[in-house]
């Protein structure tokens, strides 16, 4: 800090340094603490809007100077400026203020309810020791405010106690960017709306909660009333609803969870999460988890014991391996679960059954991404920050809908957008960020690679690629402009329904920004050509240099809170922990030494291939670790005649499930507020997720059943413990050397972490992993879903997405308030074609495929295009998967989720 | 208040703005009103909460609803007048009560009796019907040009010559408002020079040139004269100093109040559009009619209103010169300082410094409304002393009078006795703890009882406070129910009631709440005889 007298200014006639631009009010509260300025309206996290007044302070050019009075929160210190907190007219001031506030304020709701914590206002009225105003009370002017509104399932709202400081107008739209609330009316009878004047729940609020915790009173509190609880403990976790990775704090009291917030200095959320993270943990301890293991007896599930069922699992197992040998069994592992659980289920099949038959849903979602990007970078993973966003000038999104599905980053890209950085979207669906798009590429399903390959036409044509990058640090770039030359635009643009003007505007964009950054989910993976469209993504950036430097690169959006954290513990046939091929033989020799066993050689199967060959009968046990594969993956009626075909089938999992339901053993899983660990998130943050409360009785977490099995099975595996799990995979794990439990801290670390302790923020600075980044151009082909003769018969195209309030396969979040919100799996479609079938809202719809058929409610909605259907997969009752086809991406088979050809009938 | 809104509305910053989409929407009869703000939000890519709250601010949208088919005006001079009673009467005969609003001001308060009517004012002199009626309802405000020099009296023969002056360069023009230390003339009295010069060195890119005619000070009406009387000068001045600024783009915003100076302005930008000087291309002017809001009038609100969102005070710094429309350095005055430009640029800076004294030079617009004998707008060199204005000049009081108050609701209350130790520049009033203000003047009657004067100025705060800042938006309207309180047989705690005047003063965010307490404590000061039966002994 400088320390010249340019920045000494004085508090109180004491001198004290100021940072150049500091509000006195900070100023201030750094040297003095918080409480020294007494404030409502204020909140670190929102820009200065000066309403309360009650952080008046007196200043004075000089210590008998004339005073003046100013607002500290938006007044910038001066050099040499006296401050002073305390004159008798600013106490006079401040407590005069509160009495306004007081005069018509519910008498009730000055002091804390029995039990529970002061709010801020609660404090200050403590701290001004007041009981009552010594202005006349006005009833009238509360009489609008008199119903309170619980009307929401989390969020409720009582205007009396609402002291008019915009917090939570402020923090919708600073931070969430949602602008539901706003102030209406004038004056004194000014008050806070919801959307147009409607209740909480008809409103368009997402439920973010972050206005309930800016709220300094208790005018806006939830279900929950996390704001005033009297925590006795406060446990850091993260949440497991996406790949952001939400730093969480559950809050406990007499050892039960009463309510969760985010954590202010998390380095990844800062505060904010959303409905799922902060509020849709009722399924914890909901009565349908599963708390006792269940063994298949007479075609039934019948309860048993834990010794039971694990010495039924490794007695079937033992008696398959040796009458079908190791190949005959295979595991699924989830990234629901933490980095060290995946690691041991992985090592589980590979040194304790042995083989490579480890697959996790990765497959289902991102295995394109880490196999796209590996053959472009040699990295499989973001190659920037969250945080990145503040230095970007440009943001690409291909295939993410991320304000449903990845809220906190979601909001913060809207947030970027709306301040004016160009937003490039390509989505066939008119997603929410796409209102904010400077371009919207509204493709048709499955045309992502023609789209792209039109972007890379327009780099090279416009002369904008990057030649000294391109030069120095790529390979294969003049076989790739070769190619991409010769590409066909107005078939493309056919194809596509993207026209080129729009592509070319797209191209110019990105190639232009400065710093553009590009995000990609599933929209982009979960598809025939799903790998290529990665790796065209890749070029992208590379062409325009957009790698190696903040506010740049390509950065996959991860579904699953722990997606990178399971693929980079090796669950994935080909790769073992670290990303080590294992059909190198030093590298399953270096395995051998870390786990004291041979790792073998055979070429293991991926998900789709474990479910081929259980159909065909080569594959006779499979083992399942928390995934509901039978609603998750396509084409149902594959899956599950697949496992009816199986041998023996393990699930673990914390509710009954459909798949869980046709296993010969259920275990009953711990869910992750019941268990230590770390998760990755999807900018390779390795987070620490901490036990807020024990498991629930009967249940014992993923890791603890894994080592219990290799224990049982012969190998000796120490119990669970995160912390020590944490150091056996530190000492595989190239990139996690220098990873501990201890040194990962509240806020984590991004790999590659050094054996020094050194994370890595952003990757591929100085040169890529595998050397130059390669280049690698692909045609477009059609997907085999719609290279057909019988299109005629299924003229739609289905494509799937999530919806905000529900995640996945919907276990966790139906069983919590989430349901009230939203209670069904929609049809969204075109006004035009819902017109064609005589559709209406509401009107329940067959949907066709040649795979199967379900029901589902119309939605009449112009965010798709003529031609394109869209729903969620959160409902079992609907169970879209029945309709998913069989089609794989060419390189990593994942399934082509997001594009099915299908017809629709109005059902009478 | 949001950067985000603001980047919104931005998006339209050349186009129809959300504020005029807004009016247009909620004006339109087509569907539900709700249907309506959903569709525009959703164009405008803000949310239905968004406009509601916006739309709710106004009067004539939403207060009063956009069906009332009269107004009568409720300012102050004609409350004094006694004229009040005999226009509704007349408003009577043609609307049911329901149909009957009420208006803060409509500028006629040189007569009185004021109302609005299908889109024209008329006040007690000058109805429909009336003989000197001009017809379309201008009725033509009385104006007095300065006797030595007057910025406004020459008519303007040619506008392609008249606004060649305005190509000057920048430097120039800086040079020349610099030299005539030209103040504001909308009541706070900045050097325009240094805002101009602010906003010329804010670095390249969009800038903004607004002009202030929200001249909603009950007592003022020098702006409507000059906006219908000489709208070229306004415009004129605007283009100069816009251009000098760097701007491209003219704002003007002017009051629904005023609606004859809507329809001269709008006449103005078309004539302007036709001359050699809009051809030599580069700048636009948009004419931005308002809703009926008094705090329209705080150059932050207005900024707000324009932008479509709520019309509630900034925080300042940053100032309008270095952030201002749209988030952009902008230029923003009232509507006599433009207008003063055309004459500075033709005679110099200096022939303008010449004028007044050392630091309020020129002349000011001085209004007299009707409790004087010659009301209307008086052109008068700054420093003529204030007793010259209302004897001379306004030829003395209609009636017996015991006070005036000038410079508008939030302007000092001078009692008869202190007229003569005031000369009419900034610096004087200032010194005697008063403010000249936007310099209208209003006669208050011998018998018009003083707590009725305060109440009177507690209710419109109270009324028409943005409610951004809890000391004014509960100061106000407490103020005014501990005085009902009083006048019901409570009286006041004379401690209470100045700690209130104390935490208006000091707390307040703007003007609005922190200026109410100087025409409340000259009443407190030289009445307080009169007022003693409403305070605790």
């Amino acid at each position: 800090m400088n320390t010249d007298s340019a920045f000494i200014s004085f508090i109180n006639g004491r001198a004290f340094l100021f940072e150049v631009g500091e509000t006195i009010y900070d100023y201030v509260s750094r040297h003095f603490g918080q409480d020294e300025i007494p404030v409502l309206c204020n909140d670190a996290a929102l820009e200065s809007f000066g309403n309360c007044r009650m952080c008046s302070v007196d200043v004075a050019r000089s210590e008998a100077g004339p005073k003046r009075v100013r607002a500290s929160c938006h007044t910038r210190v001066e050099a040499g400026q006296h401050v002073f907190t305390n004159t008798p007219r600013i106490t006079q001031l401040r407590r005069s203020i509160m009495e306004l506030l007081l005069s018509d304020y519910p008498a009730t709701a000055l002091q804390p309810l029995p039990g529970e914590r002061p709010t801020p206002f609660q404090r200050l009225v403590q701290q001004f020791a007041l009981s009552s105003s010594r202005f006349p009370s006005q009833p009238a002017l509360q009489e609008k405010a008199a119903q309170p509104d619980h009307s929401h399932p989390y969020i409720h709202f009582d205007a009396t106690q609402c002291i008019h400081c915009y917090r939570c107008i402020r923090a919708c739209d600073e931070i969430q960017g949602e602008f539901v609330l706003a102030m209406h009316g004038r004056g004194c009878r000014s008050r806070v709306i919801a959307s147009l004047d409607q209740s909480f729940k008809d409103s368009s609020c997402v439920s973010c909660g972050r206005c309930v915790q800016t709220c300094p009173t208790n005018a806006l509190t939830d279900l929950h009333r996390a704001k005033t609880l009297l925590a006795d403990q406060r446990v850091r976790t993260v949440c497991t609803y996406c790949g952001v990775g939400c730093n969480l704090n559950v809050l406990l009291k007499d050892g039960e969870i009463k309510a969760i917030e985010a954590a202010d200095d998390a380095e990844v959320n800062q505060g904010h999460t959303c409905l799922k993270g902060r509020y849709a943990f009722a399924y914890y301890n909901h009565p349908d988890r599963l708390t006792t293991p269940l063994i298949r007896r007479h075609d039934e599930l019948q309860p048993a014991t834990w010794d039971e069922a694990l010495d039924t699992i490794a007695d079937r197992l033992n008696t398959i391996k040796t009458q079908h040998g190791a190949q005959a069994i295979a595991g699924i592992s989830s990234s629901r679960c933490t980095n060290e659980e995946n690691y041991l289920m992985q090592k589980f099949m590979r040194v304790v059954i042995g083989n490579n038959n480890i697959d996790g849903c990765a497959r289902v979602c991102h295995a394109p991404t880490a196999f796209g990007m590996r053959q472009s970078f040699g990295t499989g993973a973001a190659t920037n920050s969250i945080a990145d966003l503040e230095f970007t000038d440009c943001m690409l999104v291909v295939g993410a809908n991320s304000t449903e599905a990845h809220p906190v980053i979601g909001a913060r890209m809207r947030q970027k957008a709306i301040k004016g950085t160009p937003l490039i979207v390509i989505d066939p669906r008119r997603i929410e960020l796409a209102r904010y798009a400077a371009v919207h590429l509204q493709l048709r399903p499955g045309t992502n690679v023609a789209v792209l390959d039109m972007l890379v036409y327009y780099i090279i044509e416009q002369g904008l690629v990057d030649e000294v990058f391109v030069n120095a640090r790529t390979e294969g770039f003049a076989e790739f402009r070769d190619a991409a030359l010769k590409i066909d635009l107005h078939e493309l643009e056919r194809v596509s329904s993207v026209n080129r003007e729009q592509a070319r505007d797209a191209a110019l964009l990105y190639a232009t920004a400065g710093n553009a950054m590009s995000f990609h989910g599933l929209g982009l993976t979960e598809h025939y050509q799903g790998s290529r469209g990665v790796m065209l993504l890749s070029a992208l950036a590379m062409m325009t240099g957009n790698i190696g430097r903040a506010g740049v690169g390509v950065n996959p959006l991860r579904g699953q809170n722990n997606v990178q954290g399971a693929a980079d513990m090796g669950v994935q046939p080909k790769l073992g922990a670290g990303y080590l091929d294992v059909a190198d033989a030093t590298v399953r020799a270096y395995y051998a030494q870390h786990y004291g066993r041979a790792v073998p050689a055979e070429q293991g199967l991926t998900t789709p291939e474990m479910i081929n060959a259980a159909a065909n009968g080569t594959l006779k046990a499979l083992w399942i670790m928390g995934e509901d594969i039978l609603q998750t993956d396509p084409d149902t009626s594959h899956v599950r005649s697949a496992i009816k075909n199986l041998g023996f089938l393990v699930v673990q999992e914390i509710f009954m499930t459909e798949t869980a339901s046709l296993a010969d053993v259920v275990l009953p899983a711990s869910s992750h507020l019941e268990k230590s660990g770390t998760f990755t998130n999807g900018e390779r943050r390795i987070q620490r997720v901490n036990q807020a409360i024990p498991p629930l009785s009967g249940t014992r977490p993923d890791g603890q059943i894994m080592v219990d099995i290799m224990n049982r099975m012969g190998y000796e595996q120490a119990g669970y413990d995160a912390a020590l799990q944490l150091e056996e995979i530190a000492n595989v794990v190239p990139f996690f050397a220098g990873v501990s439990w201890d040194s990962l801290g509240d806020n984590g670390k991004q790999w590659p972490v050094a054996q020094d302790g050194h994370d890595t923020k952003i990757l591929h600075t100085e040169q890529f992993e595998r050397g130059k980044g390669k280049f690698v151009f692909t045609d477009f082909h059609e997907t085999p879903e719609l290279d057909t003769d019988d299109l005629n018969d299924f003229p739609f195209i289905l494509t799937t997405g999530r919806r905000l309030q529900h995640y996945n396969c919907g276990s966790m979040t139906r069983r919590t308030p989430n349901i009230d919100l939203l209670q069904r799996d929609e049809l969204l479609i075109h006004p035009q074609d819902a017109r064609h079938y005589a559709i209406n809202d509401n009107d329940k719809v067959e949907v066709i495929s040649r795979q199967g058929k379900t029901h589902l409610c119309a939605r009449l909605s112009e965010d798709v295009r003529p031609g394109v259907l869209f729903t969620t997969f959160h409902f079992p009752e609907v169970a879209i998967n029945q309709l998913t086809s069989g089609v794989l991406d060419q390189d990593a088979m994942t399934p082509e989720f997001k594009v099915t050809a299908v017809a629709i009938r109005i059902c009478a | 208040m949001s950067k985000n809104l603001r980047a919104l509305s931005a998006r339209h910053a050349r186009g129809k703005t959300l504020f005029q989409a807004l009016t247009e929407t909620l004006e339109d009869t087509v569907g539900t009103q709700q249907t309506r703000l959903t569709a525009l939000a959703s164009a405008r890519l803000v949310s239905p909460a968004t406009l509601l709250g916006s739309a709710s601010f106004y009067d004539f949208l939403y207060t009063q609803g956009t069906t009332k088919r009269a107004y009568l005006c409720n300012g102050t001079s004609c409350r004094l007048s006694g004229k009040q009673p005999g226009a509704l009467e007349t408003l009577s005969q043609h609307h049911a009560s329901h149909e009957i609003g009420e208006a803060t001001c409509l500028g006629h308060c040189y007569c009185g009796g004021a109302y609005w009517q299908n889109g024209c004012t008329y006040d007690a002199a000058h109805g429909p019907g009336m003989p000197d009626s001009a017809g379309d309802g201008a009725t033509g405000v009385p104006f007095f040009p300065a006797t030595t020099a007057s910025l406004f009296a020459d008519d303007i023969s040619s506008l392609d010559e008249f606004y060649q002056a305005a190509f000057l360069s920048a430097d120039r023009i800086i040079d020349a408002l610099s030299a005539s230390g030209l103040r504001g003339r909308g009541g706070a009295g900045f050097y325009f020079a240094d805002k101009l010069s602010t906003c010329a060195g804010m670095p390249p890119g969009r800038k903004y040139v607004v002009c202030n005619g929200d001249e909603g000070d009950p007592g003022a009406f020098s702006d409507r004269y000059l906006l219908e009387q000489t709208p070229h000068r306004v415009l004129m001045g605007m283009l100069a100093a816009g251009l000098a600024a760097g701007a491209d783009t003219g704002y003007l915003y002017i009051r629904a109040e005023y609606p004859e100076a809507l329809r001269c302005m709008a006449e103005a930008i078309n004539a302007f559009e036709a001359t050699t000087a809009y051809a030599r291309g580069g700048f636009q002017f948009h004419l931005i009619c308002g809703a009926g809001s008094y705090i329209c009038g705080e150059e932050t609100a207005l900024l707000n209103s324009i932008e479509g969102l709520r019309p509630e005070v900034r925080v300042r710094p940053p100032y309008p010169a270095q952030e201002g429309l749209f988030g952009k350095p902008t230029l923003l005055s009232n509507v006599e300082t433009f207008a003063a430009i055309p004459w500075i640029l033709q005679h110099g800076g200096t022939a303008f410094a010449d004028l007044g004294t050392k630091n309020s030079t020129g002349t000011k617009l001085v209004c007299l409304d009707a409790g004087f004998n010659k009301p209307g707008v008086h052109e008068v060199e700054m420093g003529t002393s204030l007793q010259t204005v209302l004897n001379e000049l306004g030829g003395g009081f209609r009636r017996t009078t015991k006070a005036v108050q000038v410079g508008g609701p939030l302007g000092g209350i001078v009692p008869l006795e202190h007229i003569a130790a005031l000369t009419l520049d900034f610096e004087s009033f200032a010194r005697e703890g008063f403010l000249l203000g936007h310099a209208g003047i209003i006669a208050i009657p011998q018998d018009f009882p003083m707590i009725d004067l305060l109440r009177h100025l507690f209710a419109y705060m109270a009324s028409e406070s943005c409610g951004k800042c809890l000391p004014c938006r509960l100061g106000t309207e407490k103020g005014y129910h501990m005085l009902q309180q009083a006048c019901a047989g409570s009286p006041l705690d004379k401690a209470l009631f100045d700690e209130l005047l104390d935490t208006l003063e000091l707390g307040s965010l703007c003007a609005l709440g922190g200026g109410l307490p100087l025409p409340v404590r000259n009443v407190l000061q030289y009445f307080s005889t009169e007022l003693e039966e409403y305070f605790q002994p």
